[in-house]
């Protein structure tokens, strides 16, 4: 996994936050970015989130990723943007 | 001529020696690293990881497009990931939420497509919620209520209650969460607080938490239905925990997933999700 060309390591990232979305298990998304083998886990899940941010990319993408990155600890301020809530309280 | 003759043994073990000891720095010492390749050269548990995570990320993108293109950079088919669930149920990666969650989602992805596994059938795609619960609360609460001296609301009373005005519980509250698919009732959290006796209990602030946020729904908004009822829209995006702060465990994740409900029709899942006294 670590021999991986860039795009599909990002790519892969981009899934484990997706995964991190639907299972809300950080411990497992990091067990599931360990094969990237990446020196810093938490800083290389920043860098990519900012990166695609920097680079417009795909915003659902890009939440997934910032959300991640943010429950890693490192929510920057280009992230903030991509923390809107979106779920509206049933009406009484 | 014999001068050469005499020398060729020593040149081919000369030759042979090189040769070996080649071998032995490519192989052990300094070996070949391929680097930048594409997903379909990963290693077959790496494979494994990907074809998860590309489950995982059509389970919230819903772009069947791109699930297919990476499945093709994979070198995978659909009936590939059905079978991969199918070994993963058979693992010990069904015994935790996380795994389930990932194994419903290859089982979701697959049956999009038509692959069927083993797991399709042990871990059903669509019925949101596989985590088998220990204990169930009485089905429905039929004491009759009873005089209190706090401030609680009458079940014919139809007004919004004033929150601030109504004490939050003592004691602990055990969560029961039960999953079901109506398309009378689309991706809705029905929350009900309860005394151990099965008693409605108005006025409870139940937080509503998703993964960047959270939110608060109060029971007793509709007393017709019950005093400690209160609902919740999901997001189809979105998974929900719900909880009553320093009261209650969690719940388990919950998402509305589409489902199919009894008579055929197509809805999301809603859940039943029960906080009933069990001490204080």
């Amino acid at each position: 996994m670590s021999d991986l060309a860039r795009r599909y390591k990002d790519d892969y990232t981009v899934l484990v936050a997706a995964g991190y979305l639907a299972d809300g298990d950080l411990q497992a998304a990091i067990d599931r970015l360990a094969p990237l083998r990446v020196g810093n886990v938490f800083t290389y899940v920043r860098d990519v989130a900012e990166r695609y941010i920097s680079q417009q990319g795909d915003a659902q993408e890009i939440r997934g990723l910032v959300i991640l990155s943010c429950a890693m600890g490192y929510c920057t301020a280009p992230m903030q943007p991509f923390l809107l809530p979106t779920p509206t309280p049933a009406a009484p | 001529m014999s001068k050469i003759a005499a020398w060729l043994p020593f040149l081919i073990f000369g030759l042979f020696v090189g040769i070996g000891a080649g071998v032995y720095y490519a192989v052990n010492i300094d070996p070949r690293i391929v680097t930048d390749v594409s997903p379909d050269q990963l290693s077959e548990p790496d494979k494994l990881n990907y074809l998860i995570a590309l489950s995982l990320g059509y389970s919230r993108d819903r772009r069947i497009e791109n699930a297919a293109l990476r499945l093709l950079n994979l070198g995978k088919e659909w009936q590939d990931i059905a079978d991969a669930a199918c070994e993963l149920t058979q693992s010990g990666y069904a015994g935790t939420n996380t795994g389930l969650t990932a194994i419903r989602a290859m089982v979701e992805l697959a049956a999009s497509q038509g692959a069927t596994g083993c797991a399709s059938a042990l871990i059903p795609s669509g019925t949101a919620t596989p985590r088998p619960e220990p204990t169930r609360p009485p089905p429905t609460p039929t004491l009759p209520p009873v005089p209190t001296k706090t401030p609680t609301l009458e079940p014919a009373q139809t007004e919004a209650p004033p929150v601030a005005l109504t004490p939050t519980p003592a004691g602990e509250f055990a969560v029961n969460v039960v999953a079901f698919c109506d398309t009378r009732v689309s991706g809705v959290l029905e929350i009900t607080v309860r005394e151990g006796s099965g008693r409605g209990i108005p006025g409870v602030g139940v937080a509503v938490i998703w993964p960047e946020g959270r939110g608060q729904a109060f029971t007793g908004l509709k007393p017709e239905r019950d005093p400690g009822y209160a609902d919740y829209v999901m997001s189809s995006d979105q998974a929900y925990q719900l909880e009553i702060p320093g009261r209650s465990q969690r719940s388990a994740r919950l998402e509305p997933l589409p489902c199919t409900a009894q008579g055929g029709g197509r809805s999301r899942a809603s859940y039943r999700v029960i906080f009933q006294r069990v001490g204080g």
